[in-house]
């Protein structure tokens, strides 16, 4: 079994049972920030509570990058050639809409409404072998 | 406002590629020109505003133009860089602390898109990994989730692209001078869905430089001066989706141009129905769609027909972006805003030649939008 990381360890834990993406509601007013917040973007208000974020949401917009991303930042493709990946916004009920990668197999088209449940995939292999893990959203479901 | 301000001077050197020339060199070129038009010399000059993202700080410009000593301010704004900066003139020159200004912008970008450092924009590294450091995404999300809930086409999209390269093939400082058919735009490669390659402007190179003074000196330096009726810059406010937003609240607000927009309103004292001709951030056709209506000029959805009817063409009720926006000159990002401010004087004095629009239009709106959720609103009288 190779190493793994999380792609940024305050996202969400890895390796772990059941992962799930971190937020975190401020304790005045309670809104949801992802990644986790010191400050609050609504009130200002600088207590935040870390909380696990729903692993089940809804697609509220999507596209698909076409065209390999600079890199640095995006990892180097080691010869390997680009191949295009689907992203959006999920919403997820009751706290917050979070930009995420979406895994779609061969037979699955994203659509604004989509009920999606959270996945992590591999994003790509660092210098000695460790395989750097992101997260994203899968469909699941009611899908039409 | 207790002093109205007046563009008296306007240089302008051409946008696209210009690889013998460096971005503060295009720019000195661009001031030479506004010079000339106000007839006033360098020296004359009493203080500048200016600014590039790429090419080299804009109080540098001295080297190329005389050391005389000016208060020189450098801006950096991102794309709302030129709003700024003559957002900042025009205080100066109503607060009395200067007489002569020089507003200026330029840059001088590589090819391809932007490239984004996650940590210049208060992200983590992982924003990049996960490959989503692109600003592009953010304006394909946008207009997919738009076109969901105000039934906008990809034709309208196509439209708006087939309109700028038609307008771009009548300005002589465009990049982009070849008109594009909708079918070649309907067709051309996919780059984030739905937006299409001739859908979006691309980075390129240029400078725009403006002169200002009190309205009360205008006529010392021209015969069609131009007045500034507002002319101020916004940013975000909690609950709208701006570029590089890792999440965004499920409350919805009003965006950053529509509180830019509200506010250039009242300050100039009139409404969305007073404007004769706009320029309004085309970063691709999507953008251009959505900040017709977030800019008070239509209700989400009537951009469909209005497109399709020509409403927005050079001839039509309300001619948008008549220079061919930045889908036909590219972005240089320090000098996009001054690029719209320019064409609507132009627009204004009548002087835009084959591209002016038919009835004179006595008032013109410019909008600049950029990351990291940034709006400039401008708002000209004749």
């Amino acid at each position: 079994m190779p190493n793994q990381k999380p792609v940024d360890a305050n996202l969400f834990d890895w390796p772990a049972s059941s992962p799930r993406l971190w937020g975190s509601r401020c304790a005045l007013c309670g809104n949801v920030s992802f990644p986790v917040a010191q400050r609050c973007s609504r009130c200002s208000h600088d207590e935040q509570d870390r909380f696990h974020l729903s692993t089940e949401g809804i697609l509220w917009s999507w596209t698909v990058q076409r065209f390999p991303p600079a890199s640095p930042p995006f990892p180097p493709s080691d010869g390997n050639p680009f191949e295009p990946f689907t992203l959006g916004y999920v919403e997820l009920p009751g706290e917050v809409r979070v930009i995420s990668r979406l895994f779609y197999n061969a037979q699955q088209t994203p659509h604004i409404g989509q009920n999606l449940k959270l996945a992590f995939e591999q994003l790509y292999c660092d210098a000695d072998g460790t395989e750097i893990i992101g997260y994203g959203f899968t469909p699941h479901g009611d899908t039409k | 406002m207790s002093t109205d301000v007046a563009i008296i001077g306007l240089g302008i050197h051409p946008f696209g590629r210009t690889p013998d020339k460096t971005g503060l060199q295009q720019c000195a070129i661009a001031v030479s020109d506004a010079l000339k038009e106000a007839n006033v010399a360098w020296n004359d000059v009493d203080f500048a505003f200016g600014g590039s993202t790429d090419a080299g700080n804009a109080d540098t410009l001295v080297s190329e133009l005389g050391l005389t000593g000016i208060p020189f301010m450098n801006v950096a704004n991102g794309c709302a860089t030129g709003g700024s900066a003559l957002a900042a003139a025009c205080n100066t020159i109503r607060s009395g602390a200067g007489k002569l200004g020089l507003v200026c912008g330029f840059d001088k970008h590589a090819r391809g898109a932007f490239k984004v450092n996650p940590k210049e924009w208060g992200l983590g590294n992982w924003y990049g990994e996960e490959g989503f450091a692109l600003t592009t995404q953010f304006f394909a999300m946008k207009i997919q989730r738009y076109m969901h809930d105000y039934g906008i086409t990809e034709m309208t999209l196509a439209r708006v692209a087939e309109k700028a390269f038609r307008n771009g093939a009548l300005n002589p400082n465009a990049w982009r001078k070849t008109p594009i058919s909708i079918d070649e735009i309907l067709t051309s490669q996919m780059v984030n869905d739905p937006l299409r390659k001739y859908m979006f402007c691309s980075p390129s190179e240029g400078a725009v430089a403006l002169l200002v003074c009190p309205a009360s000196d205008a006529e010392k330096y021209t015969k069609t001066p131009i007045f500034v009726a507002s002319c101020l810059m916004r940013t975000r406010r909690f609950g709208t989706l701006e570029v590089f937003s890792p999440s965004k609240a499920i409350e919805d607000q009003k965006t950053v141009t529509q509180d830019a927009s509200k506010a250039a309103y009242e300050e100039a004292g009139i409404g969305p129905g007073d404007i004769d001709v706009a320029q309004i951030q085309d970063t691709e056709s999507g953008a251009e769609i959505m900040h017709m209506a977030e800019n008070g000029l239509c209700e989400d959805g009537e951009q469909e027909h209005m497109l399709a009817q020509g409403e927005t063409d050079l001839d039509g009720k309300l001619p948008i972006n008549t220079d061919g926006g930045c889908i036909a000159n590219g972005e240089p990002i320090g000098a996009s805003g001054l690029r719209q401010v320019h064409e609507l004087c132009l627009q204004l004095r009548g002087t835009a030649g084959s591209r002016q629009v038919k009835a004179s239009p006595k008032t013109g709106y410019a909008q600049v939008y950029g990351a990291p959720g940034v709006s400039g609103v401008t708002i000209l009288n004749s």
